[in-house]
């Protein structure tokens, strides 16, 4: 006997870890080998890498600093204050001192000038910017004492704007990232971070895969 | 004659000395801030970093001892 109705067999919805989304990071995930060293200023997917308060099962998507060539300014004056006094003995302004005063003089000069690298290390390595797939962290130490922390979670994200204002910027591919937020804190600025239209990109992928979650009940 | 410049040496010592006492304690905050910064974030270089900070600040209090005893 023929049938008189054959219901329509609904294909059952793509489950989140199937979107393409989701295919795009697998698959970019191991895209560069250098971006996986610890001193890459731009980290896809890092290894070993965290930060306090991160839940158990969040993940770090993206781990910016400032370009390395940001460094530039300060190792050069780092340089500088090296050879200052090799310089300086053809105009031996120390030479009043008794030799024992000079010594501990030179050496303490050496001293400062090794923290003073010290210091700009820590600056450049510790100050960076997070993406994981819940939000994103600014960690700024400004000097010795003060620290800020700023978060945002990424659907309060609700503008990203690049800035790319130089030729040597334009040339090394790296510039600001804005990101206007919803949150207490409304702006969030990743400063000088490499390749910024790929962090935008990023971001705005995060952002829609944070949209599919909240549309299919899956927020966390 | 010589009592003054004597004096003027010994001053001069103990502004130098108290100048490397405030490096030392300069180089202990660095000590506590590699520590909050290891804390706050996980990187990798952990141990260089901190072998580093507190070879500084022991670096600091050599220079201290050397100038107590050679100036």
């Amino acid at each position: 006997m023929p049938d008189i109705f054959n219901a329509s067999i609904i294909k059952p919805r793509m489950s989140l870890d199937d979107t393409i989304y989701n295919k795009l990071h697998k698959r970019n995930r191991h895209e560069h080998e250098w971006d996986k060293h610890s001193l890459s200023a731009f980290r896809y997917y890092p290894e070993h890498a965290t930060f306090a308060n991160i839940d158990p099962e969040e993940e770090i998507i993206l781990l910016l600093r400032k370009h390395i060539l940001t460094n530039v300014s300060w190792v050069t004056t780092w340089v500088v204050m090296l050879f200052a006094p090799v310089i300086l003995r053809f105009f031996p302004l120390l030479s009043f001192l008794p030799d024992n005063f000079q010594l501990v003089a030179v050496v303490l000069y050496y001293l400062i000038t090794v923290a003073y690298a010290f210091e700009q290390s820590l600056s450049w390595f510790f100050n960076v910017a997070i993406v994981t797939d819940e939000r994103i962290v600014d960690v700024n130490f400004h000097n010795l004492i003060y620290r800020e922390i700023t978060e945002a979670n990424l659907d309060q994200i609700q503008d990203v704007t690049v800035t790319v204002g130089s030729v040597l910027r334009t040339m090394f591919d790296y510039g600001n990232v804005s990101v206007q937020t919803a949150s207490e804190v409304q702006k969030i600025n990743f400063m000088a971070v490499p390749h910024p239209d790929r962090v935008a990109k990023i971001l705005r992928e995060l952002r829609v895969e944070e949209e599919i979650e909240k549309i299919e009940g899956r927020v966390n | 004659m010589i009592l003054p410049v004597i004096s003027i040496w010994l001053v001069a010592k103990v502004f130098l000395c108290f100048a490397i006492f405030l490096y030392i304690v300069f180089a202990f905050v660095i000590v506590r801030q590699v520590s909050i910064m290891l804390a706050t974030l996980e990187l990798g270089f952990e141990t260089p970093i901190r072998i580093l900070s507190w070879l500084h600040l022991l670096f600091a209090i050599a220079v201290f001892v050397l100038a107590l005893l050679i100036l």
